[in-house]
């Protein structure tokens, strides 16, 4: 049972970052209290993992078979990934590296069989991610303009409202994660048959540590996220994480873990879209590019050797 | 409860600019008298008014911005906010230089150039209220702000019509070119007045753009 730790560790890692992508704009403009946004962050996390965190800790112990001792390797390798790599300051998507690090795992085990189907399903929903977010982006931005312009507010009204929206949207955006990134932390414990396979234990499990991350350590990256990212006004911001939370939402509920951090960035390549501006760079892209490839990779390199020489 | 804070900025806001009202049409009414009696007690009285006028509406104007540091408006709103009333207030301070020009350097304006006097103040002040509109419908209605921009912008460019018929007016006639300059720049301080109003409308127009179509 001590194995969970790893994956509690990893899921810790994981709140500490990408707290960031839910409420690290609105934070790091100062229109929502850190404080509030931890706290409201790691109530919905939990929600959103209890609630509907079950489908993708399905798919990822489903990808290859895993014991509690091979589910270890990979959390740690996985969680190891993606602090070396925050380290270096080199994007990184949890998802990316936890699923790298299974197939690694299956791949040093003889006679181990990888679900290549399900895996295609799972890198497919990847390549989906910013460009859905980007999709969604584009469609929501003239719509939520439309709504906002036909409430005739003043400043005062209009500012109060985007505070209330920008927390709703975090919120969410909060839940689809909690939703989206469970799996991420428990999926191959489950596979494991830690606990029984009590699912929604393992569900609340992995809620519960990414929320401790996120209230323990994220305000460092929220403040240096939220305020490296492209400078948005409020309203964009809100534009941005409700598409994000939007297409999270949708990947969970087809049970495949995503990548936030590459959503986000989709949802602001939307707005830039409508608005006929560009936003993001090449080089963020080629960031997104990078981390399909080598989180993935690194991560999966790691489980291989340590399966093939350890276990 | 909820939207008592709201309304304590609203109407500080709105006490602030009829205070500021208050300061030019205090203006207008001693260079009115000005114009009628001179330098008379009376208009002296009327310059003290304005002095009075620009000293309170600078106090509503610090109440109205302590009260944007909490959390009614997100920063970039209260940036918006805060720029604006800044720039407001150069108006009222101009009202209040020019009536002290006049009173302290004893300037004498020929008769022939009073009814053009008269008129230059009037545009002047009257770009001050459409900008008071303006700014008040920033906390009512946006939508109605890019009308009135566009007035404050006729009514600035009439200003600097009559000044410049009246400087080369005064330039045209005989006389000592000394008090032709002091009458110069008396003509360019009250048109000033119009100036900073449509600085003012300028930022307007940018909050305004900012709201999303």
């Amino acid at each position: 049972m001590y194995t969970i730790f790893g994956g509690i560790f990893l899921g810790w890692a994981l709140g500490t970052n990408d707290a960031a992508n839910v409420f690290g704009t609105a934070v790091a403009s100062q229109i929502v209290r850190y404080r509030t946004a931890v706290i409201l962050a790691a109530i919905f996390i939990i929600l959103g993992s209890v609630v509907q965190g079950t489908g993708g800790i399905r798919t990822l112990s489903g990808l290859t078979e895993q014991t509690e001792t091979s589910a270890l390797v990979v959390a740690l390798a996985a969680a190891l990934t993606v602090l070396s790599m925050t380290r270096l300051k080199l994007p990184v998507s949890t998802s990316q590296a936890v699923v790298g690090a299974i197939i690694g795992m299956g791949l040093s085990q003889p006679g181990q069989q990888v679900e290549w189907g399900l895996l295609g399903k799972v890198v497919a929903c990847w390549v989906g991610t910013p460009i859905g977010a980007a999709l969604m982006a584009f469609l929501l931005y003239p719509v939520l303009a439309w709504c906002l312009d036909m409430l005739h507010l003043n400043i005062v009204s209009r500012s109060r409202l985007l505070r209330a929206a920008l927390i709703v949207a975090g919120c969410y955006g909060a839940y689809a994660l909690g939703g989206n990134s469970a799996a991420n932390v428990t999926g191959v414990f489950y596979g494991a048959e830690l606990f029984g396979g009590n699912i929604r234990l393992l569900a609340l499990i992995g809620g519960a540590s990414i929320a401790s991350g996120v209230l323990t350590y994220s305000r460092e990256v929220m403040l240096t996220v939220g305020s490296r990212l492209v400078p948005l006004d409020a309203f964009s911001a809100l534009v941005a994480v409700a598409a994000q939370a939007i297409t999270v939402h949708v990947y969970a509920f087809i049970g495949v873990p995503v990548s936030t951090s590459q959503a986000i960035v989709g949802g602001v390549l939307g707005i830039g879209l409508f608005k006929g501006i560009r936003l993001i760079n090449s080089r963020v892209l080629f960031r997104i590019l990078w981390g399909w490839l080598a989180t993935p990779s690194l991560a999966g390199l790691m489980t291989f050797l340590v399966g093939k020489l350890l276990l | 409860m909820f939207w008592k804070k709201q309304r304590e900025i609203e109407d500080a806001i709105e006490q602030y600019l009829q205070e500021t009202q208050k300061c030019l049409s205090a203006f207008s009414q001693a260079t009115e008298v000005y114009f009628t009696e001179g330098l008379s007690s009376r208009f002296g009285e009327l310059v003290e008014k304005v002095h009075e006028s620009e000293a309170e509406s600078d106090r509503k104007r610090r109440e109205a911005e302590s009260m944007m540091y909490g959390r009614a408006l997100i920063p970039e709103h209260r940036g918006d906010v805060l720029g604006l009333l800044e720039a407001v207030d150069l108006v009222p301070n101009k009202a209040e230089s020019v009536a002290y020009q006049i009173w302290l350097q004893d300037m004498v304006v020929p008769d022939e150039y009073k009814e053009q006097f008269k008129a230059l103040v009037a545009a002047n002040v009257a770009s001050f209220d459409l900008l008071c509109g303006a700014v008040n419908n920033l906390f009512v209605d946006p939508r109605q702000i890019l009308p009135v921009v566009e007035k404050i912008c006729e009514k600035e460019k009439e200003s600097d019509r009559i000044e410049r018929k009246l400087i080369k007016s005064i330039f045209d006639s005989p006389g000592d070119k000394a008090e032709k300059i002091l009458l110069k720049e008396l003509i360019l301080e009250i048109g000033a007045i119009s100036d900073r109003a449509e600085n003012v409308s300028d930022r307007l127009r940018i909050i305004a753009v900012k709201f999303p179509k």
